[in-house]
């Protein structure tokens, strides 16, 4: 559906080159969820805002939306791809001085359709989003995710295969987001509709997308299917999502700033378990208490569900003699579970 | 009643048709000038938006030649601008003095003041509504009507408001040289002859207009904001 091939896009600024999207190749599938991660800067918005040309990448980049190559196309040309292809954007960018209804008919207007199927058709739209009774309500009486819902119709009103999404959820509460997230879900379902997903939450990625691309520095350091890539993350940046993301960073904070909190005895050991296969479900850690004599105190754990398999982590305190601690570490290891001591007396 | 401004206002009484005649000069001053004023402010206010570097028909030589004639003449002071202008009134209106006479100088004193107060109020609209009218595939004129001015309207009238305010202050000034109206009426009779209930009385006019400026302006600001 959408084919990415060396996208690179330099913005210069005071005379200084800022490669915000450094060489960055990608397919998108027809009817998938696709998800592209990085953090703050990492040239996300840059990069989805050249799926639809709205910036121009770079010299000998190529943009493929639904089998045309649309680089090379001219303006005129542009503007009616970019009307098959919607996006809805972190602030919902509603206009202000329209209706949730007017909101809704812009894209449909000054385009020859005739005013009752204009209506006709956003009110469907309104109606598959749920905000039929909000239809003369103007933006700013909505909530965020009635907002969002309103921008969804309206990147819906041109039927477009394509819906981009930057950073669509950041602005919402947890519940919400999942709300907003089960609608988009619904719409590639029902309208088989491509949805490539920007964000910076690991949890959105985990919620809905099928495969994830991993951006940092303008660069894109890792792609694959959500599983492989954050059970096995090879990365850096990979590796800090899934820490930020899970409750088991607070294990660093921990050992580093209040380490007097764990009253570490002579000998014990201050532990992160992480999960990367799937044999959470064994029972671990009451096989290796029992296999080498030694205690194992939770902390806290923190086990979740990713594309449907397990992912995550124990952090606690090891204690026995510490040859045993160091053949239960490795009998662990054996079993694919990365073990980190973080601290030991 | 009619004693009472006789004793009061006794030079303006004497007068009433001059007083009117000038109220309506300074009407007929601000109207015409004030339409053609808001017609080019706003296409220059516009042109001054979507030319900026970075906005959707950037184009540096449109931008900074625009910015740097409207500053020039913003520069120059309205008596001068009115001396100076003597010629191209002529060329334009046929005379230089009169109510029609002080129309290009108007025009043209006020056009740079509205054209940059048109370009704030443009400046207040989200750069997100640009990209999402873009993003639908809206072309760059589309973008002006539909997004930049529908969703500025509010804000033009505030600025109109300011602006037909301070048009009246300089519909007084080119009376002053000839042009007519409640300034030229003040001059002759309040300060020239120092009838000073005249200069009064001008002054309750000339606050009348500003009244009725504002309070439509309020209403349809009120009206017409989400
Ligand atoms: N119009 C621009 N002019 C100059 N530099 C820009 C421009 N747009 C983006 N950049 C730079 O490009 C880099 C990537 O920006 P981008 O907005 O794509 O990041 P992002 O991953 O979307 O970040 P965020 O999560 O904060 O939205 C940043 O360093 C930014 O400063
Ligand atoms: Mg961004």
């Amino acid at each position: 559906m959408i084919k990415l091939s060396h996208i690179s896009k330099t913005y210069y600024k005071a005379g200084k080159a800022i490669k915000a999207v450094d060489d960055v190749s990608l397919e998108i599938r027809d009817g998938e969820i696709f998800g592209v991660i990085g953090f703050s800067g990492a040239g996300k918005s840059t990069l989805v805002r050249c799926i639809n040309m709205l910036e121009h990448p770079d010299e000998g980049g190529k943009v493929e939306v639904g089998g045309e190559e649309i680089t090379s196309f001219s303006e005129s040309e542009l503007r009616a791809v970019r009307s098959k292809i919607g996006m809805i954007f972190q602030h919902f960018n509603l206009m202000p001085s329209r209706t949730v209804l007017e909101n809704v008919l812009y894209p449909l207007q000054y385009r020859g359709i005739p005013k009752a199927e204009q209506r006709r058709k956003a009110l469907k739209l309104l109606e598959l989003v749920e905000l039929s009774d909000r239809l003369q309500n103007y933006p700013r009486e909505l909530s965020g995710g009635q907002k969002q819902r309103v921008a969804i119709a309206r990147a819906l009103a041109s039927d477009p295969q394509v819906l981009l999404c930057d950073e669509a959820t950041s602005a919402l509460d947890p519940t919400t987001t999942l709300e907003i997230l089960r609608l988009l879900k619904k719409l590639n379902q029902k309208l088989g509709l491509t949805i490539v997903i920007i964000t910076h939450q690991l949890s959105v990625v985990k919620d809905i997308c099928k495969r994830v691309a991993v951006m940092e520095h303008g660069k894109l350091v890792e792609q694959g299917d959500v599983f492989s890539v954050f059970a096995n993350p090879q990365k850096e940046v990979t590796r800090n999502f899934l820490k930020a993301a899970t409750s088991l960073s607070k294990a660093d904070v921990l050992a580093k700033y209040r380490p007097d909190l764990l009253h570490l005895q002579p000998g014990e050991k201050f532990v992160r378990l992480t999960y990367t296969g799937p044999g959470v479900s064994e029972p671990l850690i009451s096989t290796v208490s029992n296999r080498f004599f030694i205690t194992m105190n939770i902390l806290f754990a923190d086990v979740d569900l990713v594309d449907d398999a397990p992912i995550g982590g124990t952090v606690g305190v090891f204690s026995g003699e510490p040859e045993n601690i160091d053949a239960a570490i490795e009998y662990l290891r054996a079993k694919q579970v990365k073990v980190e001591v973080l601290a030991h007396a | 009643m009619l004693d009472f401004l006789n004793a009061v206002i006794p030079n303006v009484m004497d007068k009433p048709d001059e007083l009117w005649l000038s109220t309506c000069q300074t009407l007929y001053m601000l109207a015409v000038s004030g339409v053609i004023a808001f017609v080019l402010g706003v296409f220059l206010g516009t042109v001054l938006t979507v030319t900026a570097p970075g906005a959707i028909m950037d184009n540096k030589k449109v931008f900074s030649a625009l910015g740097g004639t409207i500053n020039v003449f913003r520069s120059i002071p309205f008596v001068i601008l009115l001396a100076a202008l003597i010629p191209f009134s002529r060329f334009v209106v046929g005379t230089a003095i009169g109510t029609t006479g002080a129309l290009p100088p108007l025009v043209v004193g006020i056009v740079p003041f509205f054209a940059r107060q048109v370009e704030s109020a443009l400046s207040g609209v989200d750069p997100g509504l640009v990209e999402a009218a873009k993003s639908m595939g809206s072309s760059n004129i589309g973008i002006i009507f539909r997004v930049y001015l529908k969703e500025s309207i509010p804000a033009i009238i505030r600025v109109t408001q300011i602006t037909a305010i301070s048009l009246i202050g300089l519909t007084a000034m080119a009376g002053a040289i000839g042009g007519g109206g409640l300034g030229d009426f003040a001059i002759r009779y309040g300060h020239q002859r120092g009838q000073t209930d005249v200069t009064y009385v001008t002054v309750l006019v000339i606050l009348l207009m500003v009244g009725v400026i504002q309070y439509a302006g309020n209403y349809f600001i009120r009206k017409l904001s989400h």
